[in-house]
């Protein structure tokens, strides 16, 4: 199971970056609107599903 | 611990937090692809794992770095490529390969140390050419230098002209392919410095004609430092690629096909991997070049409404990166104010835009590039804020 967790933690990062993005994208407002602001839901969506997926394999 | 780089409450954030302008920076900045890759590569040797023979950088297929160098080298069209530690590394590999002791390379006064450092360390000089009153190389002052050196030091020489095409202390787009020309007519080996254009705008080096292409990672190409390629033709590849001959005298030891002048592999793990993931970026952005030119100019029009304010060098501007001269405006707003020149340094970064440099009020530069058109219009409108705060005029 190990493999398992490492992938998610990798991909729970890699969405981290994408949000990051989001950051420096908008700065420096970050004030999220449109489609920034469905892109940052959709991260935090998955990473909250990730984090959960973790949580059973702990 | 003395020092912590990773205490989140003292962690670098300018890209996230601020509009950064520093003119060094901007192309720079990383892709997320190449933030993630620095994340999976960043142990040491990561790269190797499976470096077989022959054992060389450019041979390893997995992560596929062979590719990656025959994917730039097609970019470029130019036959090979190396990534280097830095255009630096570029620019002292050609001149430790071309130039002997008392030898002349051609520089012009706008060249980067760099390049003054690697003819220095071949034992060779360098000649400066000049430029016209808008900082820009015209054709005729390279053939008038090259004529001025040949009658001095003989016909055999310059060995080298290395020019850029964009120079760092204007963001000038010099006549590249009229200097190329030139050199070519005077039978002299061309290196194209493209720190400031390699990544951000189309290059295509066999159009130009250059024997030599120097890029910048870090400067333009949304790497990590440090960074840069060079590019050669396959007419000067093994002189500059050149693989060793040595043999250890007591052990015997030969070292196969690691290139002289590269040390061998030359940057691997995280920053050449961060390097890959940005390519495809790279290749997509340089194909937007004009659009960065219309911020740039869309800027420059709203920056100069500020009474006193203008840009140097040659009009249209056609780079992101330029020289502003605010002698008859902020720097006049400076002699009063209790700050002096660091007044205008705190009143951008009190609005969040950073990169200009402390203290400067006459003149400085910055870099738009990569900023989005709400970003550009925000810069401009907080120079004109800062002016009217401290009652300079706008004209419409």
């Amino acid at each position: 199971m190990s493999d398992e967790k490492t992938g998610l933690m990798f991909r729970a990062m890699f969405l981290l970056e994408d949000f990051r993005e989001l950051l420096r994208e908008t700065a420096p407002s970050h004030v999220f609107n449109g489609d920034v602001k469905m892109k940052a839901e959709r991260i935090l969506a998955d990473l909250e599903k990730i984090i959960e997926q973790l949580k059973r394999l702990i | 611990m003395p020092w912590d780089v990773c205490d989140v409450n003292d962690i670098r954030r300018v890209e996230e937090d601020y509009i950064n302008l520093n003119p060094i920076q901007r192309a720079g900045v990383l892709t997320s692809a190449a933030r993630k890759a620095l994340i999976s590569y960043g142990d040491g040797y990561s790269t190797c794992d499976l470096c077989l023979k022959p054992f060389r950088l450019d041979k390893i297929t997995k992560p596929p770095i062979g590719e990656f160098y025959q994917g730039l080298a097609d970019w470029l069209n130019m036959d090979v490529v190396r990534v280097m530690p830095g255009a630096r590394r570029g620019f002292q590999a050609v001149a430790l390969s071309l130039l002997k002791p008392g030898d002349i390379a051609v520089g012009s006064v706008l060249s980067h140390y760099t390049v003054f450092l690697a003819v220095e360390e071949a034992g060779a000089s360098l000649a400066e050419v000049n430029v016209d009153e808008n900082y820009v190389i015209k054709p005729e002052f390279l053939a008038n230098k090259i004529e001025e050196i040949r009658r001095v030091k003989g016909r055999d020489q310059p060995k080298l002209v290395i020019l850029s095409h964009v120079d760092y202390l204007f963001g000038n787009v010099h006549p590249i392919e009229e200097l190329i020309k030139v050199s070519k007519e005077y039978g002299v080996p061309f290196l194209y410095n493209g720190a400031y254009t390699v990544g951000v705008m189309p290059v295509d080096g066999k159009k130009l004609g250059a024997d030599f292409i120097v890029g910048s990672g870090h400067k333009s190409m949304a790497a990590p430092a440090p960074t840069g390629v060079l590019a050669t033709s396959s007419e000067w590849a093994s002189k500059i690629f050149s693989t060793t001959n040595m043999k250890g005298d007591v052990s015997g030891r030969s070292f196969g096909i690691k290139e002289t002048h590269l040390l061998g592999c030359t940057v691997m793990g995280a920053p050449l991997l961060a390097m890959m993931a940005s390519f495809p970026y790279v290749k997509e952005r340089v194909k937007r070049w004009d659009e960065e030119v219309r911020k740039a100019q869309f800027f420059i029009k709203e920056f100069e409404k500020i009474e006193g304010s203008r840009i140097l060098g040659q009009r249209p501007h056609l780079h992101t990166l330029m020289k502003l001269d605010t002698t008859a405006s902020f720097d006049k707003i400076a002699q009063a104010h209790k700050k002096k020149g660091y007044f205008l340094y705190h009143e951008l970064d009190a609005r969040k835009i950073t990169g200009i440099f402390p203290g400067a009020t006459r003149n400085f530069k910055i870099n738009l590039y990569g900023l989005t058109w709400d970003q550009v219009r925000y810069v401009a409108d907080v120079f004109k804020e800062i002016a009217v705060k401290y009652n300079l005029t706008l004209s419409e």
